[in-house]
């Protein structure tokens, strides 16, 4: 008798200690009727078992010294340092030549910063792929936020497509396994949407391109776990939705959406 | 007396206290260490990654969150760490690293010594992201929201790598066993 996926996923709950009760007793049950479940129990507990019996190695004893001998010799209080620069700043700002230096190059920044992404990244380019790393500081744009994901379990493709949010971006994260040459056109009618970035992790050999309203990512297909991320930038909090299609010698594969609030 | 704890460690270091980020250096160097060794299997490297980790977590304490735990954060920049080093290294090196410690020696008798190089040896043959998990649940004992932080995915993801991770992990002690 096979052992449903979803007892599988409780034995494993169970092994970690992060079990409910209820769960628990649903476990309970369906092992005393299923030996196979007994023992797949049984086989992840001895290997958890013997993961877990090794003693911490003990780090070499020379570790700690050129760590420290490497570290800065006084790391000041943040709020000295801010004084410091304060200080600096005051200083020169004295200088009139200088200020009316630092004026003209404000003025030179404004105007590139009017000139902004917003207007740019609105362009289509056919190959992206270079643009890898070019994205907005995904640090400085707040917590990330998971919205929807997609499972695919197909013989020729397997994985996830995850989308989440951190501040004006929206983040494809995919995830993904295939056995063929896969093109995956992400569309979205949002006018407010627009490309941003492209991130590859272990991935090299896939691509990207854009156009208005589209991105394209092709993949090869290797049986090898692909990840990338496509980063989009979206203005405003409205509703919106990704659709995806995977398509593999001409043939759609696959098709579905993923949701921005609410749908 | 009591130790002091991380906040408060992290709290002195931020106002240049070496003294106190020594401290947290002793409390996690073991666990840095051991994490880098199962997942790069070279001494030398895992040395050599547990100290800039250190060192990245000073210059960057400023950064730290205390709402999260201090151990947390610094598994976040070893767990960078181990993905440079890893991808510094020629392909196919990792497992000929692994077959240096295999060499039988007297040692060895003891079954557990055995067990333990057998699991390394295993960790070695999965990808990077299911050793990962194996080695942040079984090694270091973190809870799924704690790995879905550390990791910056969520928990059913944490899941699902860790139960295909100890699947992998079966099948490659089984196909040892085996050849």
């Amino acid at each position: 008798m096979a052992i449903e996926q979803k007892y599988i996923d409780l034995i494993n709950a169970e092994i970690d200690g992060e079990i409910s009760a209820a769960d628990q007793a649903l476990l309970d049950q369906a092992i005393a009727e299923n030996a196979e479940a007994q023992a797949l129990r049984d086989d992840l507990a001895g290997l958890c078992a013997d993961l877990g019996s090794g003693e911490l190695l003990s780090p070499p004893g020379g570790l700690r010294g050129p760590a420290l001998r490497r570290m800065p010799a006084a790391r000041l209080p943040v709020r000295e340092q801010i004084r410091g620069i304060t200080q600096v700043l005051g200083n020169l700002f004295s200088i009139p030549a200088i200020r009316y230096g630092l004026s003209f190059a404000a003025g030179i920044v404004i105007t590139f910063t009017l000139l902004d992404s917003n207007h740019l990244s609105r362009q289509a380019f056919d190959d992206v792929t270079s643009l890898v790393g070019t994205m907005s500081d995904i640090d400085s744009a707040g917590a990330v936020t998971s919205n929807d994901d997609m499972l695919l379990t197909l013989n020729e493709l397997a994985g996830t497509v995850n989308l989440s949010t951190a501040g004006p971006l929206m983040i494809l994260d995919f995830d993904l396994t295939s056995s063929l040459p896969i093109e995956i056109v992400a569309t979205f009618d949002d006018r407010d949407i627009w490309f941003n970035g492209f991130a590859q992790l272990e991935s090299a050999g896939t691509t990207v391109s854009t156009a208005t309203g589209q991105v394209t990512v092709r993949m090869q297909g290797e049986r090898r776990q692909r990840r990338y991320a496509v980063y989009l930038h979206k203005s405003g909090q409205n509703a919106a939705t990704v659709h995806l299609r995977f398509v593999a010698a001409g043939e759609t594969l696959h098709e579905g959406n993923l949701h921005f609030g609410k749908k | 007396m009591s130790k002091p704890d991380d906040t408060n460690l992290v709290q002195r270091s931020r106002t240049g206290d070496r003294q106190a980020f020594e401290a947290l250096l002793i409390r996690y160097e073991k666990p840095v260490y051991n994490a880098a060794y199962r997942m790069l299997n070279n001494a030398d490297d895992a040395r050599d990654v547990t100290q800039t980790v250190f060192l990245k977590a000073y210059e960057h304490l400023d950064d730290f969150n205390p709402k999260f735990r201090f151990f947390s954060w610094v598994y976040r920049i070893a767990l960078n760490e181990f993905v440079n080093c890893l991808n510094k290294r020629p392909r196919g090196e990792e497992l000929a690293r692994e077959s240096e410690t295999e060499t039988g020696g007297p040692e060895d008798a003891m079954e557990q010594e055995l067990r333990s190089r057998q699991i390394q040896s295993a960790l070695m043959k999965i990808q990077p992201d299911y050793r990962g998990v194996i080695v942040l649940k079984h090694f270091l004992d973190f809870s799924y929201a704690e790995m879905a932080n550390i990791l910056d995915i969520p928990e059913k993801k944490v899941k699902s790598r860790l139960y295909t991770g100890r699947q992998l992990l079966k099948e490659a002690l089984q196909h040892r066993r085996h050849t």
